[in-house]
C-alpha cells in the first residue's frame, strides 16, 4: 500500500471512520504482534497487548499528526510503552528464558539441514540476544528485522536521531563481541 | 559464519513470526466491539475524581467555617476557645491590628457577665483581659501606638460602664474590669508593677 493511501486511511479513521482504522489494524498486525511477541515470549499476552496497541492508538490517533512521524512507528511506540510496563510488572523477563517458543515458527518436519540452521539460530538467539537488555533487542528488532528509518526509530525511543545512530552502533558491537566470543 | 549472516538468519526466524490465526481472522472484529462499548474516557473519570475532591474540599470548608463561626462566642474553658485562640492571631496576621486581642477579651469579660457565667470563669475572662492589656501596653509602647490603645481602653471602660447601667449584678466583676482597663490607660510604669503582681501571682 501507498503512503499516499495509509495517509487517506489515517485521515478518514481520525474522523471516526472504524473501517478505516480496520485496515490499518489489518496492515500493521502482522509486524507489532512479532514485535511484541519477541519480547514477551508469551502467545496469549502477545495478543493481549497487540489489541491493547491497537486500541490506545484509537484513542490516541486525534492526536497523531502524520507531519510528525509514520503511522507505523506511532504504533510501535504504542506496543514498546506495553512491553516496558509488562516487564516493570514482571521484572525483568528472565534471561535464562529468551528464545523459549521460537521453534514453533519452524517448519514442522525440518530436515537435516533446516536442523542445523535451526540450530545456529538457536545457538545465536540464546547465546547473544540473550545477554542484551529489552531496549537494546527492540532497537536491534526495529532496525535490522523491521527495516525501520533511524528517524523513524528516534520517534519510537524518543531520543535524536543521532543519538539513535550512536546506540546501535554500540550495541552491534556489543552483539558482535558476544557473537565472536561464542 | 559472518555476524551479519548470523542476523540475518535470527531477522528470518523473527519473520516467521506470525499471529495467531484467531487473532488474524477475529482479532479485529474483538478490538471493533470494544472500541463500540462505551466506555467513560479517561479524562471523564478525571474529572469525576476532580470534582469529588473539590466536594469534599467544599463540605471541609463549610464546616470548618462553622466551626471557626461557632467558636467567636467561645469563653475558656469551652471546647472551642482553641479554636477561637487561633483565629485571632490570624485575624491579626491578615488585618496587622495588634489591638485585635485585647478587644476579644474584653467581650468575653462583658459575655461572661451577661450570660451570668460562675464565677471561675469571669474571673477567668477578667484575669485574661488583664494579662492582654498588658502585653498590649507593652507592644503599643515600643510600636508607638500608645494613643489608639488609649481610645480603644476607653471605648471598653464605656462598655463595662453600660452592663453596670444595665443593672448587671456583677457590678464589683464590672469594676474590675473598668480598674484593668484605666490602668491599661496609665504610665508604663504602672503596667511594669502589674505586670510584677501578675507574675507574682
Amino acid at each position: 500500500m501507498q503512503s499516499s493511501d495509509i495517509r487517506k486511511l489515517i485521515n478518514q479513521a481520525q474522523k471516526g471512520d472504524k473501517d478505516a482504522f480496520g485496515q490499518i489494524y489489518k496492515l500493521y498486525l502482522k509486524k507489532i504482534y512479532r514485535f511484541v511477541y519477541f519480547s514477551v515470549r508469551n502467545k496469549e499476552l502477545a495478543e493481549d497487548l497487540t489489541q491493547t496497541t491497537f486500541y490506545k492508538a484509537w484513542i490516541s490517533l486525534p492526536k497523531f499528526s502524520v507531519e510528525e512521524g509514520t503511522i507505523q512507528a506511532f504504533l510501535f511506540t504504542i506496543a514498546r510503552h506495553l512491553i516496558i510496563d509488562e516487564s516493570r510488572k514482571k521484572k525483568e523477563i528472565s534471561a535464562t528464558s529468551f528464545g523459549e517458543g521460537f521453534e514453533q515458527f519452524l517448519s514442522d518436519d525440518p530436515g537435516p539441514e533446516e536442523l542445523a540452521f535451526k540450530q545456529e539460530i538457536k545457538d545465536f538467539v540464546w547465546h547473544a540476544l540473550r545477554k542484551l537488555k529489552t531496549s537494546e533487542r527492540n532497537i536491534i528488532v526495529l532496525r535490522f528485522f523491521e527495516e525501520l528509518e533511524y528517524s523513524e526509530i528516534a520517534q519510537i525511543i524518543g531520543k535524536k536521531e543521532g543519538a539513535i545512530r550512536v546506540m546501535i552502533h554500540r550495541i552491534l558491537l556489543k552483539l558482535k563481541g558476544q557473537v565472536e566470543d561464542q | 559464519m559472518k555476524f551479519e549472516e548470523k542476523l540475518k538468519l535470527v531477522k528470518k526466524t523473527y519473520l516467521d513470526i506470525n499471529p495467531p490465526a484467531s487473532l488474524v481472522e477475529y482479532g479485529w472484529q474483538a478490538l471493533k466491539a470494544e472500541l463500540e462499548t462505551p466506555k467513560p474516557p479517561i479524562r471523564s473519570v478525571l474529572k469525576f475524581r476532580l470534582f469529588l475532591a473539590g466536594f469534599a474540599g467544599l463540605i471541609f470548608l463549610i464546616f470548618s467555617f462553622g466551626v471557626v463561626q461557632a467558636s467567636q462566642k467561645a469563653l475558656p474553658g469551652d471546647p472551642l476557645y482553641p479554636v477561637k485562640k487561633v483565629t485571632e492571631s490570624i485575624e491579626v496576621y491578615v488585618s496587622g491590628d495588634k489591638h485585635v486581642k485585647v478587644g476579644k477579651r474584653a467581650e468575653e469579660v462583658i459575655q461572661a457577665v451577661e450570660d451570668k457565667k460562675d464565677q471561675g470563669v469571669v474571673g477567668e475572662t477578667i484575669k485574661n483581659y488583664q494579662d492582654e492589656v498588658l502585653k498590649t501596653k507593652k507592644d503599643a509602647e515600643k510600636s508607638g501606638e500608645e494613643q489608639k490603645l488609649k481610645q480603644k481602653l476607653e471605648s471598653q471602660e464605656q462598655q463595662f460602664n453600660d452592663v453596670i447601667k444595665k443593672g448587671s449584678s456583677s457590678k464589683g466583676d464590672m469594676e474590675k474590669a473598668i480598674e484593668v482597663s484605666k490602668k491599661g490607660r496609665g504610665g508604663a510604669d504602672d503596667s511594669e508593677k502589674d505586670e510584677q503582681k501578675s507574675e507574682d501571682k
